[in-house]
């Protein structure tokens, strides 16, 4: 059985600062499997994978690579053993060629001169031999993020790799970019190579996997057939317990709270969008990246000042200030939390107070220090913020804590208009249950909440109606509950389907 | 669990850094100890100290300003050749400083709008600017230098009198530290500069003004030259288009060592006081040890690269950076 492993962890252990993140891990990857690998966030995914590839050093145990026992100290020693990474910061040079990108560093010389046509030819005959979509030349630049991620891989090809880690590859793909990108994986596969699949989400899974590894806590908690096994016993085995299934609600709408939308237009990104967004429900914003969405909610919060047309709250115009429209109740949760939504650096209960000074400072230049410590070690309680500790770092904790951080920030002062930009994006599936809850609670209230999101499950059952924006136009409105995600995912892509059609 | 040392706190690093460099002087000249040159030494921490407070502004807003020594230089050649040229009287002082003043905001604002709405490189700008205004300063002066010369009048008492035995600059040290520190600890603008310094696109989602906080920061920043400036030409009755010069240097050298980040967002009161401490001893020592001027320079940069360098690693230690390299990780490598 051994010699059909690319790859075998036995026993693997590691701890930091004397906490145990890895218990006996055993991971067994056979030759030319798709292989999953899932997990809560911290349940110690990463931790297994920097180990495989060198970044960290075990504690203990023993890895096997085609059957043969190797110690892995470097990444040198990962590379060396055909264990790859394909990155999801590419580390590719934007404005190299795909070729001279896939032999930077180790050129092919020829009397001193790097000899291109060789070079070329090599990489042709790789793209030819897994039939990529992609040409030789191309700058890197003028590619999209699928064929930037093509790219990543050839050149883990190139130096032969036997197996491709990639790790939530398609976070930043669009819909038919990810359908590309499991082509090329399929195409791998049928010539032996190995991939571990590392993401969050089911569909991808069932999608293109064959085995899955699920763990829990540092342990290996489940390994399962992924074309067999239901949903639920995935996420069961994750999280621990089962699931609680979140139903459709009955949104209590006011509709004499609203924002409204009119004729609104920016540059070439957005044409006449026309919509109301009632206090009581949840307003999903669909589309594919690059539709718009994120420029249409921006111009809402007053961070675009740009656009022609109005935008009103309750008939009054609504101001072009971000800093006015936070006092007057707008809160947003951004794209990207680590680059738009964190201050890294600072702890817990800074990066919740930071937008609450209005209330927590002697005539809004003092800092009330007792206000301001009470306000967070609330926030950190109703929201759950693990661990509890208000002087950490943000940056120590998990992804869906800082998401919670991020939200708990606006939630704390009681928004009453809430932008949602992808908020569950990165975050596992138990945290994701518990910020819809909070969600819900906030509409509950009367708050007007608008959430952009590509989360097509998302989409059609966290929010009350669903816009889909296509091309900066809003191509279709689905109401009261009526989105399936096949129908979002069509109009997305500009194809009409009837609301409620199930396709 | 990991043994908590000595080592791992921020003061525990630094009380060790002051210990060495103490066993060096003790060792290499013991007249470093004696009364007069302590003095001196708290004199020079005193200048270097009020300008750290400023530069850490600059620095926690993810700006640098190394135009400090030159903006000191043109100010206090220009507060003191008008109180020349106008009789040398307390008036002609403040008319004076006012001038030197309005001097410094301008240097401050042209860092600040070059840095946060150009977004022109900070060090290229103030390198730039630090050039232009020691060019200003020499040509006001046509090269020479210009004495304070009334014992009488204000100017000259700014760093000749005592306040409870305390030398007069140690006194406006601990002020400009102890107002730059309530303004970081405890005001709504101290929590956004930190917030900019952080995460400048963050900090505009939640509705800071982060290009105007690094403007103001800048202002801060050319202030407290032009204070560290005018105390240094009253403490030595002269000064010229190269007063200052270098300072820059060791005020960076102070703020990094006590901990703050050039990338912003690192950085608190407590580790600038500590920095320009060292600073002082450091730029002493170099004098006391008997280094040759045309090497002090070079010491000088090793000491700071040393010091960095100590800094990071105990800095990404604590953040888990640095694998541990336990003799139980020898052992399982070498095992097989």
């Amino acid at each position: 059985m051994s010699e059909e492993l690319i790859l075998r962890t036995e026993n693997v252990c590691k701890s930091f600062n004397g906490i145990q993140v890895l218990k006996n891990v055993n991971l067994e990857i056979k030759k030319g499997e798709i292989h999953a690998l899932m997990g809560e966030n911290g349940a110690g995914k990463s931790t297994i994978i920097k180990i495989i590839t060198g970044v960290y050093t075990k504690d203990d145990g023993e890895i096997y690579v085609d059957g043969k026992h190797v110690n892995i100290n470097s990444r040198q020693d990962a590379a060396a053993a055909g264990i790859s990474v394909i990155y999801q910061e590419l580390s590719l040079v934007p404005d190299l060629t795909v070729t001279e990108n896939i032999f930077l560093g180790h050129e092919i010389m020829k009397k001193g001169l790097p000899d291109r046509k060789e070079m070329r030819r090599q990489v042709q005959a790789l793209i030819d031999k897994y039939g990529f979509i992609i040409q030789p030349d191309a700058v890197v630049a003028s590619m999209g993020m699928a064929q930037r991620q093509m790219t990543e891989i050839l050149k883990a090809l190139s130096t032969e790799a036997k197996l491709l880690i990639m790790d939530e590859p398609t976070t930043s793909l669009s819909a038919s970019e990810t359908e590309q990108l499991f082509v090329t994986m399929e195409g791998l596969r049928a010539h032996g190579t190995s991939i571990l699949y590392i993401s969050h989400r089911l569909e991808e899974i069932y999608r293109v996997t064959d085995r899955l590894t699920i763990m829990r806590n540092g342990e290996v908690v489940g390994v399962v057939d992924s074309k067999t096994v239901e949903p639920d016993t995935v996420t069961t085995l994750m999280i621990g317990h089962e699931l609680e299934k979140t139903g459709a609600r009955v949104p209590n709408i006011n509709e004499n709270h609203y924002i409204e939308v009119k004729d609104l237009s920016l540059g070439n990104l957005l044409h006449d969008i026309n919509f109301k967004a009632y206090s009581g429900e949840i307003l999903g914003i669909g589309g594919l990246v690059g539709s718009g969405r994120t420029e249409l909610v921006s111009c809402i919060y007053g961070a675009i000042k740009t656009y022609k047309g109005s935008i009103t709250l309750d008939g009054k115009p609504v101001s072009k200030n971000v800093a006015t429209n936070i006092r007057n109740g707008f809160g947003m949760v951004p794209e990207d939390r680590r680059t738009q939504g964190l201050f890294p650096q600072l702890s817990i209960l800074r990066n919740i107070t930071i937008s609450s000074y209005d209330r927590l400072a002697f005539g809004g230049a003092i800092v009330n220090g007792k206000a301001e410590s009470e306000h967070a070690e609330k926030a950190i309680a109703d929201y759950d913020v693990r661990p509890a500790l208000k002087k950490l770092p943000v940056q120590n904790l998990s992804g869906g804590n800082q998401q919670k951080v991020v939200l708990g920030r606006w939630l704390s002062r009681d928004v009453d208009v809430l932008i949602l930009d992808e908020p569950t994006v990165g975050v596992d599936v138990g945290v994701k249950a518990e910020l819809y809850g909070y969600m819900r609670k906030l509409a509950d209230k009367g708050a007007i909440i608008i959430m952009v999101s590509s989360d097509l499950a998302e989409l059609t059952d966290v929010s009350d109606r669903v816009l889909v924006l296509h091309n900066g136009t809003i191509f279709q409105e689905f109401r009261d509950h009526s989105a399936t995600q096949q129908a979002v995912l069509l109009a997305s892509s500009g194809v009409a389907a009837k609301e409620g059609d199930v396709l | 669990m990991k043994k908590k040392n000595f080592l791992s706190n921020a003061w525990g690093q630094r009380a060790l850094i002051l210990a060495v460099l103490l066993i060096i002087m003790l060792i290499g000249n013991r007249s470093f100890f004696s009364l007069g040159n302590l003095r001196t030494i708290l004199m020079s921490i005193a200048i270097y100290g009020i300008m750290s407070c400023g530069m850490l502004l600059a620095m926690l807003t993810g700006g640098i300003d190394l135009a400090m020594g030159s903006t000191a230089a043109l100010t206090s050649v220009i507060c003191l050749w008008w109180y020349n040229g106008h009789g040398m009287t307390n008036g002609a002082f403040f008319v004076g400083l006012i001038f030197a003043i309005l001097t410094a905001c301008c240097v401050g604002l042209l860092h600040g709008v070059c840095d946060a709405y150009f977004m022109l490189p900070s060090f290229v700008v103030t390198l730039a600017t630090s050039n232009l205004l020691y060019g200003l300063a020499s040509a006001i002066l046509k090269g020479s230098f210009i004495h304070l010369t009334n014992t009488e009048g204000f100017f000259y008492k700014i760093a000749n009198t005592k306040l409870f035995s305390i030398p007069m600059p140690i006194i406006i040290f601990i002020v400009v530290a102890v107002i730059v520190g309530l303004i970081l600890a405890f005001t709504v603008f101290g929590r956004r500069v930190y917030a900019v310094g952080a995460n400048r696109v963050a900090a505009e989602v939640v509705g800071i003004n982060s290009r105007a906080f690094r403007v103001g920061c800048y202002v801060i920043c050319s202030l407290t030259a032009c204070i560290g400036g005018i105390v240094l030409t009253s403490m030595n009755y002269v000064t010229s288009a190269t007063t200052a010069q270098g300072y820059e240097s060791m005020v960076m050298l102070a703020l990094v060592v006590g901990g703050a980040d050039i990338m912003g967002g690192y950085g608190d009161i407590g580790g600038a006081v500590f920095g320009a401490l060292l600073a002082g001893l450091v730029s002493n020592m170099i004098v006391m040890l008997n280094i040759d001027t045309n090497y002090s320079q070079a010491v000088q940069g090793v000491i700071i690269v040393l010091a960095v360098a100590f800094n990071v690693y105990h800095n990404r230690k604590a953040a888990g950076m640095i694998a541990p390299r336990t003799s139980k990780n020898k052992k399982l490598a070498t095992k097989q």
